[in-house]
């Protein structure tokens, strides 16, 4: 179905790019493309679908080959046929207001009648199950829902060749597990199916071989099975995801101190959905580590913005250091770093973006080198914050965190689009915290994460507190 | 709610702007108001309609409270309620379905890549508003600009924080959003077609006539 033989990419400004590329892909076969970021996936799967050099200006060399047709000499309306793509953020895809416009957009662009549309859009949204949703508004459905939506979209012309670019990357344990069954049954249907990730375990059940592209290069080609007995060393080295962690000890946390966070009963509403979260205990101690998990809109992201200040609890209390604080004051001491670094960086350089908003003191100078050492930043010191990679710009705003007064971190998601050094990168950085004394709490799906960082667990359902306790349940 | 063609809106709109201008009178506004605000309901759009006289009522008494006190004040809240009207029929257009836009541009032979246009600008105004109150977040879990003081004391700065983080999402999502449009079929030759039966109807000529009439009254009448 898809096949590449020595092909090389380059674009225009000739910065990254993918060298002697050739493999082969039947149809119905699932392909995982790994390798650290930016090491190319992103390029191949564009000059898989022809939109390098189509759309991204570059220059192509060799043999790319989809159904015995060179994508890059396409018309609109064939690459349309031939592809259905599902981008990592769905949300930048969608053209339309209504989930079924949204589904029929690609089919109605080419030109098909309306009724071979309507018998499509029931066929593919049976496919995929979200018959009931169609009539909703897309942007009031849960990022699951949105993903089902935007690979419902890419199916409905029926393509051979099915593209999908990190898609795991906003879903929840639940949510990856539907999706494997997904791609299942589309793999069942003929579709050959092409996915760059980074979180490679889940899709072991699927997958017939793991393509690793180092450096632009394929350096190796694994099948399911040689996946599965690569070793975590092997995998590390190699600068990907490891299967399990070192799980964090246990023992070094003294309780019997005063909590430097006590949290009773806090609940809040959100006015218009009035969904939130309802009656939450919590102590936290200095130095520890707390991982929230639940499903996506249990309301692990309310509560941590309750705790950080930026909404008002509608009843209950939260204690720092034996006093009760208010949101403003809330709001100095808790430092939050979103998922989506790009909203949190403001400067033109990163040494100013770390410093930003403080008189520059003597000794705020010396945090500031303190941080910039800390985080490895030093040789980055004077680079605009925008041409970072995602993993460094995370690394700014844990800096910043870092150079701030704040004694308690909340990190959203920060291994979300993450390759193996970034997530052992993360892992230090949130030891290195909590050595300090500091309190970090952590919203994540990631239980890689989880484990290897935290000593407390608290599972959130439909804005409650069900389960807590020292080990993953 | 119930639906007029969007080729009705696009005429209400042409019909509603050139009397726009002509008006001369406060009164001539205030009844366009009303007649839109008439508009809106019909096509049940409660809310809004809602919404947009209050505001429209706020805007004139705050410039009359400054008439003669500070002229600059008095004149933008003018400006500002003077546009009320043609804001509210264009509500019409962007509340509506872009599906059934596109398929309505089309009949008009309305150029494929202004269509388009039109469609990613209304798709595009929820987005940045999301944007936008992201950034907000962002800059208030960071302790930047927590208060509304911090932004009457470096007006600048925050414009700035506030425009950079902007652009740089904006940039990227327009990538992907340029990149999807090439997959999706937006770029082909054939013409578009639509899943909805879009069709000028009776209701809409009677629409235009009403709409013309009140409208021609209010300018000769007031």
């Amino acid at each position: 179905m898809i096949e590449f033989q020595k092909v090389y990419f380059s674009y225009k400004e000739g910065d990254s790019s993918i060298k002697d590329i050739s493999f082969l892909i039947k149809p119905g076969e699932c392909t995982i493309l790994c390798g650290k970021s930016g090491s190319g996936k992103s390029t191949i799967l564009r000059t898989v679908s022809g939109l390098a050099p189509v759309f991204y200006e570059g220059i192509l060399q060799g043999k790319v080959e989809v159904d015995k047709l060179v994508p890059a000499g396409l018309e609109s309306e064939e690459r349309a046929k031939l592809f259905g793509v599902v981008f990592q953020d769905p949300r930048s895809q969608f053209f339309m207001n209504t989930v079924q416009d949204e589904i029929c957009f690609a089919a109605e662009n080419i030109g098909a009648s309306p009724n071979k549309i309507k018998e499509m859009l029931y066929e593919v949204s049976e496919f995929i199950g979200i018959r009931d949703l169609l009539s909703r508004n897309i942007d009031e459905l849960s990022s699951g829902q949105k993903q089902k939506v935007a690979i419902a979209s890419s199916l409905i012309l029926q393509p051979k060749v099915l593209i999908l670019d990190e898609p795991t990357s906003n879903l929840d344990i639940q949510g990856s597990k539907v999706l494997i069954e997904i791609i299942k049954k589309i793999k069942d249907k003929g579709i050959s199916v092409v996915i760059s990730e980074h979180r490679l375990d889940s899709f072991k059940e699927v997958a017939d071989r793991f393509l690793y592209i180092n450096k632009g290069k394929l350096d190796e080609i694994w099948t399911r099975k040689e996946f599965e007995n690569l070793s975590d060393e092997k995998l590390l080295s190699l600068g990907l995801r490891p299967k399990t962690v070192e799980k964090k000890a246990n023992n070094d946390i003294e309780n019997d101190k005063e909590p430097l966070l006590d949290i009773r009963s806090l609940s809040f509403r959100y006015k218009k959905t009035n969904s939130g979260i309802d009656n939450i205990n919590l102590k936290l101690y200095k130095g520890e580590v707390v991982s929230l998990l639940g499903n996506n809109g249990a309301g692990k992201t309310t509560l941590c913005r309750v705790i950080s200040g930026l909404l008002r609890e509608k009843t209950g209390t939260i204690k720092y250091k034996g006093k009760i604080s208010n949101c403003n004051l809330r709001n100095k001491f808790c430092y939050f770093v979103m998922q989506d670094a790009d909203y949190q960086l403001y400067s033109d350089s990163v040494s100013g973006e770390i410093a930003f908003g403080k008189k520059v003191t003597e000794k705020v100078k010396e945090k500031l080198i303190e941080s910039l050492n800390t985080f490895k930043l030093m040789e980055l010191k004077d680079r605009h914050p925008a041409s970072l990679s995602g993993g460094e710009k995370q690394r700014v705003t844990l800096a910043a965190a870092y150079c701030s007064e704040a004694d308690i971190y909340i990190l959203d998601e920060p291994t979300s689009g993450m390759d193996g050094d970034g997530l052992c990168a993360i892992i230090r950085w949130v030891k290195l915290l909590a050595e300090k004394g500091k309190i970090v709490i952590i919203i994540t799906h990631d239980l890689l994460l989880a484990e290897a960082t935290s000593n407390k667990f608290i599972y959130l359902e439909e804005g409650e507190q069900v389960k807590e306790g020292r080990n993953i349940i | 709610m119930r639906k007029l063609d969007n080729r009705t809106y696009i005429i209400l709109l042409a019909v509603s702007t050139v009397f726009w201008f002509l008006f001369y009178k406060n009164n001539q506004i205030h009844l366009s108001v009303v007649l839109n605000a008439l508009l809106l309901i019909y096509i049940r759009e409660y809310k809004k309609a809602i919404k947009f006289a209050i505001t429209y009522i706020m805007m004139i008494l705050l410039a009359c409270l400054f008439a003669g006190k500070i002229a600059l004040m008095y004149i933008v809240l003018n400006m500002l309620a003077r546009s009320i009207p043609i804001i509210m029929v264009v509500t019409c257009i962007v509340s509506g379905n872009s599906s059934e836009l596109m398929s309505s541009l089309q009949k008009l032979k309305i150029p494929k890549p202004i269509i388009v246009m039109i469609c990613i600008m209304i798709r595009f105004f929820p987005v940045l508003s999301k944007e936008s109150v992201a950034i907000r977040n962002g800059m208030k879990a960071r302790g930047i600009f927590s208060g509304w003081q911090d932004y009457v004391k470096h007006p600048f700065l925050a414009y700035e924080c506030f425009i950079i983080p902007l652009i740089i999402r904006c940039i990227k999502l327009s990538d992907e959003l340029g990149a999807t449009a090439e997959l999706r079929g937006l770029n082909a030759d054939k013409n578009r077609t639509c899943i909805y039966d879009v069709r000028f109807g009776l209701k809409d000529v009677f629409a235009v006539i009403v709409y013309g009439t009140v409208i021609g009254l209010i300018y000769f009448g007031a």
